[in-house]
């Protein structure tokens, strides 16, 4: 027999190789059955452990204080319930440690709750000092337990890192712009006032009322009396207009602007309520002042 | 985000090492980047490259073997093969440890490797290749890949495995649902022997479209090329062994591209 002859009898023999099957019910499992649980998951590359003497807090992490009490209880809940979260950690080449870029509570508390080690995303990518300060920014405003003038300070060297104005870190930050305008007025207060704020002697809103005051010692009287009396926003917003006096009632004048061709327009004003009388005649005059320099080929100032 | 092609068979000697070491080289020399990864704890495909001493004694952590234990950067694992833009995570023996059977049953390391390679961006084409078993390694490639080639010698041993390897990449597209089967590579086919052109034959009338065109034949040029550790595109451009590996190249990149595209390539 040639081979083409047992070839052809071999048809079924090849393709049942092939994968071909009679029968068609029958369906062995010949390769792996994913559970339903996995679908969509994927490992987080960059979370680990770390020993807690390798992570140190980043030297110009806006947040300075901890409250001891609150360091304490969270200390107390790690060491009975574990960490929840991880820390978020970069490596900074110069210090040779990890810096913390959020986290820092959990740390120090992981710590006094003397863990030998702290769950952690390591951050691989290099970062600007912009972008590390926001990511701590993001992380606290979230909580909202920033120090009004820790908050300030943050705001404050955002906009010096990038050349920003208070809008662009409203806008980077996702938060109102006037809760970046308010901060930053807190830093036009003297350093003992903003100190009080940030113990929470004076409420923030107050503080901001108090900073419209032009002279650092009007602030800071008012700022004691803020302390001493509990002076609401309101009040203190009452008693800032009393120091400053009732503004004056804007002048009563003229101011009238007409378009010309292009980009140009023509502002005729004056120093009391006039007519149009009153303004055809300062253009008039005007314009003749102008043909009379084109006359004598004066250039325009 | 580079196109990833995962090169499987249940079958050893199938090609599929061999099929990665020439079309990387074939995808490379023609101004592509190319990332070939190993995940075959046999080490073939990284030994055709930097020879079997010192694939023998690679550190696991230098080593694919690593993203199952400490999952390290991508960067820490990729080294430059000779050939410029060709790099590669290498294997070897440490990997084995790690492929183990029913690998459904092990929670998040089915996606380890599909978790490194989400940081190759820099890349056009990663090439995947994979043991000879549907262990926890093949699994990994098929959920990381993009799409599959399955080589396949025309002949009985070489084709027993396609109803497991098809019933994989159905099961695998649950947790991966882009994965696409791109072909069957007909591989180390001979045309002289009847035999050879019997089953090639059958193959197409079976899976029509699912066979690719493009035929590797067995050729001694290959061989040659691996053994002197240099894909054929470089060791022999001009021969025909290297313009068969740049069809093949071609009608896969045609394969792979979105619709929109295939006419513009074509």
């Amino acid at each position: 027999m040639s081979t083409r002859q047992a070839l052809d009898r071999l048809t079924a023999n090849l393709e049942e190789s092939m994968g071909v099957r009679g029968g068609g019910d029958a369906r062995p499992v010949l390769a792996p059955v994913p559970a339903k649980r996995d679908a969509g998951r994927r490992p987080l590359r960059n979370v680990g452990r770390l020993t807690i003497d390798q992570v140190v807090p980043d030297p110009d992490q806006p947040r300075v204080e901890f409250s001891e009490d609150a360091l304490e209880r969270l200390a107390l809940s790690i060491r009975e319930k574990g960490q929840l979260s991880p820390i978020r950690v970069r490596w900074s080449d110069r210090l040779e440690k990890w810096l913390i870029i959020s986290g820092e509570r959990r740390w120090r508390a992981a710590r006094r709750a003397s863990l030998p080690d702290i769950e952690c995303y390591f951050h691989e990518a290099e970062l600007t000092p912009s972008e590390i300060l926001e990511q701590q920014l993001i992380e606290n405003l979230l909580r909202e337990d920033l120090r009004p003038v820790e908050e300030a300070r943050a705001f404050s060297s955002l906009m010096g890192i990038n050349g920003w104005t208070g809008k662009e870190v409203a806008d980077a930050l996702r938060v109102h712009p006037s809760r970046v305008s308010r901060a930053l007025a807190l830093l036009r207060l003297p350093g003992p006032v903003q100190e009080r704020v940030n113990a929470g002697e004076i409420p923030a809103r107050a503080a901001y009322e108090i900073s419209k005051l032009p002279d650092p010692a009007a602030q800071a009287a008012l700022a004691e009396r803020a302390a001493a009396e509990g002076l609401s926003h309101q009040d203190a917003a009452r008693a800032v207009r009393q120091r400053r006096g009732k503004p004056k009632p804007p002048a009563r004048m003229t101011r009238n602007a007409f378009t010309g061709p292009g980009a140009w327009k023509v502002v005729v004003t004056g120093p009391v309520k006039g007519g149009y009388p009153e303004i055809e005649q300062a253009l008039l005059l005007a314009l003749n002042e102008v043909r009379e320099r084109i006359r004598t080929g004066r250039k325009p100032d | 985000m580079p196109t990833t092609i995962c090169f499987i068979n249940q079958k050893g000697g199938c090609g599929k090492s061999s099929s990665c070491f020439h079309l990387g080289g074939h995808f490379a020399r023609s101004g592509r980047s190319v990332l070939l990864v190993d995940a075959d704890p046999q080490g073939s495909l990284s030994q055709g490259f930097f020879g079997s001493a010192a694939i023998e004694g690679l550190p696991a952590g230098e080593s694919l073997a690593a993203v199952f234990d400490d999952a390290p950067p991508l960067t820490t694992l990729v080294v430059s093969t000779p050939f410029p833009g060709l790099s590669m995570v290498r294997a070897n023996a440490a990997l084995g440890r790690h492929n183990c059977p029913e690998p459904e049953t092990f929670g998040l390391k089915q996606f380890a490797l599909a978790a490194l390679l989400e940081e190759a961006t820099g890349y056009d084409l990663v090439l995947i290749d994979c043991p000879p078993n549907l262990y926890q390694c093949s699994w990994n490639a098929l959920l990381a890949a993009d799409f599959v080639v399955v080589p396949v010698p025309p002949e009985d041993f070489a084709t027993q495995g396609l109803r497991a390897i098809h019933q994989a990449v159905e099961h695998a597209r649950h947790l991966n649902p882009r994965l696409a089967l791109l072909g069957h590579l007909v591989i180390r086919a001979d045309s002289r022997l009847l035999v050879h052109r019997s089953y090639e034959q059958h193959l197409r009338r079976l899976y029509g479209e699912a066979v690719l065109s493009t035929v590797i034949p067995e050729a001694s040029a290959y061989k040659l090329a691996l053994s002197t550790r240099t894909p054929v595109s470089f060791h022999s451009p001009s021969s025909r062994a290297a313009r068969l590996v740049r069809d093949l190249g071609d009608e896969l990149l045609r394969r792979a591209a979105p619709p929109a595209e295939r006419r513009k390539i074509a």
